[in-house]
């Protein structure tokens, strides 16, 4: 069995970005396993005057820390016995079936324990899932989240890029820094930034749990999601904390009219390496159950950080689907992941995103790298700001909000100098730092810090210190924008402080739009079926259509009809078009709008240029090239057999205007031709040429070696045919079913001929 | 853009008029004119028990009794200082106390001293299931 040689196709494969990515094997032991390992309890419960003596298998004497919040704080008596002895299949029927309203699910979740809700969740396909999840995710209205950070901790490239992303969108802008003590400064500089544009869009300052409440507390943060907790006791542990001090973190948040929600994922013990050999599913349902105990509104889960190992494994990408959906069936808000970028392949990213969009969710990304994949600190997200605008083509395909939109040219110039200025006035008069206009030019201008002249690591750390130690707060930064005539954007950090004060937002989903809580309560997700649940707005649709460089009737006319109207009119009628009688004769039959509305083809020649290399290569031959154009129809093939027809030779050529040609002879079927040159975007004049030598070869008798017109893979329909149906469509508009044939002349005075 | 903060009602329309910050000052005074004139301090931009108690109603009535008892633990922290939450936080962490007294005693001085008897029972249910899980070992 020796007798083999390596294919070559094995070395393609080895050559594309999936061949970095890696795959697992199933080891329950060793903690790979995604639904089920067989070290997971059973679901049971047993409840004893109230008190939850027995759970999933385990005695309250033998409860760790997570059973025993859970037992407290999670299970509800009242419910337990009903929903513990439901069948998980019926419920996981229940789950995608519309006529069963989210409230009656949500309130059997609360009495079940993490592996029953397990339990049922692993009855459903990747397709339920997801549609479970559009309809038990919370609020009705999806939205977003964007990462906004870079590799130099740069505050001036933090308010651009974040005044970016409040243009495109994003509901929410979490923040992180490679250096701990430029937190401050980031903190401040995002603050400024996301003020810019719009007011209401959320800001979160990731960093270590003290740290981040408590630049909350001074007001430059409006909601945090680092409140991890993960699915072991080890784990929980190893993260320095309990459920009891993320409980006490959460009530500390809320306190201070700081919007918080947790952050769990499976993969999550793995990496730490305290597993217990039970499924990533099992243990994100703990975290999850645990999360609802502590009474936050809401979860980032869905893999986050162990996104990548869970979907190295078989089904772990559909497991991360079902983490999610036993988020919101918990009633909890759901930032669903897709934001640690789990491949190096396009299509798995693609495929990742794709239930997301359809099912909507209450932020899609968490978060969506807005910059560079090199200057995002947490990771490379799922996608970056390198592929902003496929997300925002994904959005235009399936129809669907994923809560971006698209930003033109000038607005994102024009935002993102607003923000730097802005910035530059804030440092100023907090004398924190003077800003050249050489710096600020060079952030505005750089689409990532590699292309950035500005402050040096250690000036950033400086102006941090400056607003730590000088106890800065949002009162401050409000004043120094008002001093310094940025009203608006003062306004606009105020109305985050008013939101602090009124606590709305601090209620599940919250997010805000143009100036009002939008959360689960006055936005409930109430679909159920075709006709409700989210739908756009139209003025909502025509936003996400409209993308950069939309191809219209009038710019493609414009570009096919560039000559100058003194060349005009080189393609002249000299009569009606007879048989002819020359046996060397070649007709090119040229199309309605050829040489006279259109003169150029898809690949940018100019058709006098075409039409010349077509009868070289005719004469080269000895062949004798005449011109008719054919009115009664646009198509090349039937052009191609008229020309054919009336060619003393019973040889003709068709060419359309947009460069389709085709080699015809009078006694063929009309889409049965002799050599076709489809390919009109890639035909160079060379190949036109060796037309007219092959279609007078054929003449002579003689077989000449087809023309052949390479391709490399270009997704040619993709890049021309908008252009094509458009150009064609004003071909078919001149067609006269009945009109005769007509002699033409080339008229180029001189010698062009 | 509306930055009229009177419009960002989620769930109560008309509590606008009467909301309060932690300092006591009505919401309609926390204004551009205010802060630019220096009269606007820390405790004017942070959300009152009262307010609190009042989202957590909203959560309950809305059957989200968990959130609501998030508020309601949250509410008694108001009054609390930053500096004192932050500590309380610490002392909650994972072996950053060997001496479980020293937990209880936060408590005592939470009810006592701020009155927040819900918080207190919190850290009393956590010293009983840290004793029993052996949290109390210090890990630096």
């Amino acid at each position: 069995m020796s007798d083999f040689l390596r294919w070559g196709r094995f070395e393609v494969w080895d050559s594309r970005p999936l061949a970095h990515d890696r795959f697992a094997a199933e080891d329950p032991e060793a903690g790979f396993s995604t639904f089920r390992s067989p070290w997971d309890p059973e679901p049971s419960i047993r409840i004893e005057n109230g008190r939850v003596v027995e759970l999933d298998g385990r005695q309250e004497a033998d409860f760790d820390i997570l059973d025993c919040f859970i037992a407290r704080y999670h299970i509800d008596v009242d419910v337990a016995t009903e929903a513990m002895a439901a069948d998980p299949v019926d419920v996981a029927r229940m789950l995608v079936d519309i006529n069963v309203p989210k409230e009656t699910l949500e309130r059997l979740a609360r009495g079940m324990t993490p592996a029953k809700l397990a339990s049922v969740v692993a009855q459903m396909s990747a397709l339920e899932l997801t549609f479970a999840y559009s309809k038990m995710r919370q609020r009705r209205t999806p939205g977003n989240q964007a990462h906004v950070t870079n590799a130099k901790d740069d505050p001036l490239q933090l308010a651009a890029d974040a005044a970016f992303a409040v243009a495109l969108g994003f509901d929410e802008v979490e923040t992180t820094m490679r250096v701990a003590d430029n937190s401050w400064a980031n903190a401040l500089a995002c603050t400024v930034g996301t003020a810019v544009g719009r007011a209401g869009t959320l800001f979160q300052c990731s960093i270590e749990e003290s740290e981040e409440l408590k630049i909350g507390m001074a007001g430059l943060a409006s909601y945090a999601e680092t409140v991890s907790v993960y699915g072991t006791e080890g784990a929980f542990v190893d993260g320095d904390d309990t459920p009891w001090s993320k409980a006490f973190l959460t009530a500390a948040y809320a306190s201070r009219g700081i919007k918080a929600r947790c952050t769990s994922g499976a993969g999550a013990e793995l990496l730490m390496g305290l597993h217990e050999r039970k499924s990533v599913l099992y243990l994100e349902a703990r975290c999850l159950c645990l999360q609802r105990g502590m009474g936050v509104q809401g979860t980032q889960n869905g893999g986050i950080d162990g996104a990548p190992l869970t979907a190295s494994m078989a089904g772990g990408v559909r497991e991360l689907i079902a983490e999610n959906l036993i988020a919101v069936w918990l009633g909890l808000e759901c930032a669903s992941g897709n934001d640690t970028r789990i491949s190096e392949s396009e299509l798995r990213v693609g495929s990742k995103i794709t239930p997301y969009m359809m099912a909507g969710s209450d932020l899609l990304c968490s978060g969506f790298g807005s910059i560079c994949k090199y200057d995002n600190t947490f990771n490379p997200s799922l996608f970056n700001g390198e592929e902003i605008e496929d997300f925002l083509a994904i959005q235009r395909d399936l129809e669907v909000d994923g809560g971006l939109t698209p930003v033109k040219e000038r607005q994102a110039g024009e935002i993102r100098m607003r923000a730097l200025r802005a910035l530059q006035a804030v440092f100023s008069e907090l004398q924190l730092a003077d800003l050249s206009e050489a710096r600020l030019r060079s952030v505005a201008a750089a689409s990532g810090s590699h292309e950035t002249d500005t402050f040096t690591p250690g000036e950033v750390t400086r102006i941090s210190r400056k607003i730590r130690d000088r106890k800065l707060t949002a009162i401050d930064l409000v004043r120094a924008l008002a001093a310094r005539g940025f009203r608006q954007e003062a306004e606009n950090v105020l109305f985050m402080l008013h939101q602090r004060v009124r606590g709305d937002y601090l209620q599940t989903s919250s997010i805000l739009r143009d100036g009002k809580v939008v959360n689960a309560l006055n936005d409930p997700n109430d679909y159920r079926g075709p006709g409700s649940g989210y739908r756009m707005t139209a003025e909502r649709w025509h936003d996400i259509q409209d993308m950069r460089k939309l191809v219209t009737r009038q710019s493609v006319l414009e570009a096919a009809h560039r000559t100058d109207a003194a060349e005009a009119d080189w393609l002249n009628t000299t009569g009606p078009a007879q048989k002819g009688a020359d046996p060397h004769e070649v007709v090119i039959g040229v199309s309605p709008a050829f040489g006279n509305r259109l003169q150029r083809t898809t690949a940018d020649h100019d058709l006098v240029d075409v039409l010349i290399a077509i009868m070289e290569g005719i004469r080269d031959r000895g062949g004798a090239p005449r011109i008719v154009r054919f009115l009664h129809t646009a198509d090349t093939s039937f052009l191609g057999l008229s020309a054919a027809r009336l060619s003393g030779s019973g040889y003709g050529i068709g060419i359309q205007a947009k460069g389709t040609a085709v080699i015809h002879k009078a006694d063929r079927l009309p889409h049965f031709n002799v050599e076709l040159f489809s390919n009109a975007p890639v035909t160079t004049l060379d190949h036109y040429r060796g037309l007219g030598r092959n279609a007078a070869d054929y003449m002579l008798g003689r077989v000449p070696e087809p023309i052949v017109v390479p391709v490399d893979g270009q997704a040619l329909s993709a890049r021309y045919h908008v252009q094509v149906s458009l150009l064609h469509a004003i071909e078919t508009a001149m067609v006269d079913r009945d009109a005769a044939p007509v002699e033409l002349a080339v008229n180029l005075g001189q010698d062009r001929r | 853009m509306s930055t009229n903060g009177s419009t960002g009602e989620a769930s109560d329309e008309d509590a606008g008029a009467t909301i309060r910050a932690a300092s006591g000052m009505p919401l309609a005074g926390l204004t551009l004119e205010a802060i630019v004139s220096g009269k606007v301090q820390p405790g004017d931009i942070s959300i009152s028990a009262d307010t609190l108690l009042r989202q957590a109603r909203i959560a309950e009535e809305a059957g989200r009794v968990a959130l609501g008892g998030n508020f309601a633990r949250a509410s008694e922290l108001v009054g609390v200082p930053d500096d004192v939450i932050i500590d309380t936080y610490e002392l909650l962490r994972p072996g950053r106390v060997s001496d479980p007294q020293v937990l209880l005693e936060r408590a005592r001085m939470l009810r006592e001293e701020y009155g927040a008897s819900r918080i207190a029972d919190f850290l009393v249910e956590a010293v009983e299931v840290y004793r029993r899980r052996d949290l109390f070992r210090k890990r630096y």
